[in-house]
């Protein structure tokens, strides 16, 4: 009850001039073998922005900044918990989380929402791999919460079921887990063909995965507006060809070589572009276009931004054309 | 001349429904393209989209599952009541398809006693509320989860006392 009287526990965590929150871990420990679970607090206890479901922050890991989704309560949480796994062979993001102990200080944007659950759906069939588990958590908690109706499929590795206790509390008996991984793909094609109308998809994992589950429902007639995704991590992208990038407003060119991306070419010529995760996901690296047709590469614009080609995520898109204008 | 949209062969099924005989080309048309897809179509064809006929329909849509694809033809209201339907069973736009074939009646629904009217009168021109006999004016606007048209309190003509909405004072509304 001194919560009730105390004004600090309610009052917004504080941002500091560059919109970060500056937190400091509560609580770091193993969730499955590789998978460490992290729990942030504000440093004076106050309360956090509250979330949409489906929603991550991009935490600052060292020399990388990496997107977690949040897997605890979205409404006036008092902590925000995500879960990393762990890649060796990564960019050094997970080791940096994998290291983190309690009290140390990390700093995060506030929540972003792209992946969030529509509202009116008839159901929600949530589609999990591996560590992709964690936003379809954070659905199914606001799902079960709201009494709407869902179910949740998730495949993982043998023995490496993050979050399945939690799952199974919120979706009961409406959870399966698969650790094979042709049973799981199995039962995604059949449940495609089963949903009543008015279900929407939801899918996050790896990306072969999401390719398949994608494939799958374009397959079995779900128009695209009922199959919501959410990438992570850019796939490996090829160089692609040199072009020009034309600066309508500053009356100047940059020539992009083939393996630099035009944001890192608009930076080498001083010209700053805000921007954040670097691989095509997180959006902010987003510039007009003029004139000339974007390659798009990124996993942010929808099919509709896409065709319209006036805009360009800088970070990982290129041009089809030889020269690209860009409204800088 | 209306054109009837072409099959969309993205879905994995679909449901045909057309309601008087003008409909009845068109629908085949639908179910034929459908089946030369090699996809299965259930063909629905009746003479107006009344009670019995709608019934026939929402059962149809309560065991279809997502991939299916609705089509429908006929006059604007029959239509208009169908969408309404498929609207509440979850689907979306992108899922359904019609063509409206004439557009003489349709249902003006009164927000003041909440019945639905049927007239020929179009928007902008008044009807006489079968439930609670007030003129209302025809709004050119559509609810898509009823298919009716909205009315409201005619300000064209006098309304005698009984039929003035009621405003609660200020006093009524304190606890």
């Amino acid at each position: 009850m001194t919560d009730l009287l105390d004004a600090t526990a309610h009052a917004p965590a504080r941002r500091r001039a560059d919109d970060r929150l500056h937190l400091i871990v509560e609580a770091a420990e193993d969730a499955a073998p590789g998978i460490r679970t992290v729990v942030l607090a504000d440093p004076e206890g106050r309360q956090l922005p509250s979330w949409v479901p489906g929603s991550h922050v991009v935490v600052d890991c060292g020399e990388r900044r990496n997107a977690y989704s949040l897997t605890g309560p979205s409404l006036s949480p008092r902590t925000y918990t995500f879960s990393v796994l762990h890649k060796p062979d990564g960019r050094g993001g997970s080791t940096w989380m994998h290291q983190l102990s309690p009290g140390a200080a990390v700093a995060v944007t506030s929540p972003r929402s792209t992946f969030e659950p529509v509202a009116g759906a008839h159901h929600h069939l949530l589609v999990a791999g591996g560590i992709g588990v964690t936003p379809i958590v954070s659905h199914a908690r606001s799902a079960a919460r709201w009494g709407q109706s869902f179910s949740v499929l998730y495949g993982h590795r043998p023995g490496a079921a993050a979050y399945a206790d939690m799952l199974r509390q919120l979706a009961g008996d409406r959870l399966e887990t698969y650790d094979d991984q042709p049973g799981f793909l199995r039962r995604i094609e059949q449940a495609l063909v089963a949903q009543r109308l008015g279900t929407h998809l939801y899918v996050c994992g790896p990306a072969p995965l999401m390719d398949f589950v994608i494939r799958a429902a374009a397959a079995a007639g779900w128009p695209s507006d009922r199959v919501h995704s959410e990438r992570f991590s850019g796939e490996a992208l090829d160089p692609g060809q040199p072009f020009t990038a034309r600066l309508a407003r500053r009356d100047r060119s940059i020539d992009v070589p083939a393996g630099v991306s035009l944001l890192d070419a608009l930076e080498g010529a001083g010209v700053d572009v805000p921007n954040m995760c670097r691989e095509g996901v997180c959006g902010e690296c987003r510039v007009p276009v003029r004139s000339g047709r974007p390659l798009h590469r990124d996993l942010f614009l929808s099919p509709d931004e896409r065709a319209a080609g006036d805009s360009i995520m800088c970070c990982v898109s290129r041009s089809v054309d030889g020269v690209l204008e860009l409204g800088l | 001349m209306t054109v009837a949209p072409v099959l969309d062969d993205t879905g994995r099924t679909f449901l045909v429904v057309g309601y008087g005989s003008d409909a009845a080309p068109v629908c085949r048309g639908w179910a034929a393209e459908a089946e030369r897809l090699g996809k299965p179509v259930d063909l629905r064809l009746r003479a107006f989209a009344d009670g019995p006929a709608l019934a026939g329909v929402d059962a149809l849509l309560g065991a279809a599952t997502v991939g299916a694809r609705l089509y429908v033809a006929g006059p604007g209201r029959d239509v208009r009541r169908t969408l309404a339907l498929a609207r509440r069973a979850g689907l979306l736009p992108s899922e359904v398809s019609e063509v409206v074939l004439a557009d003489h009646a349709r249902d003006v629904f009164c927000p003041h006693c909440a019945a639905t009217t049927e007239t020929t009168s179009g928007p902008g021109e008044t009807v006489v509320c079968g439930g609670c006999h007030r003129t209302l004016e025809i709004r050119a606007h559509v609810a898509s989860w009823t298919g009716t048209f909205l009315g409201s309190g005619s300000v064209s003509e006098p309304q005698d006392g009984a039929h003035t909405l009621t405003v609660p004072s200020r006093e009524d509304c304190s606890p």
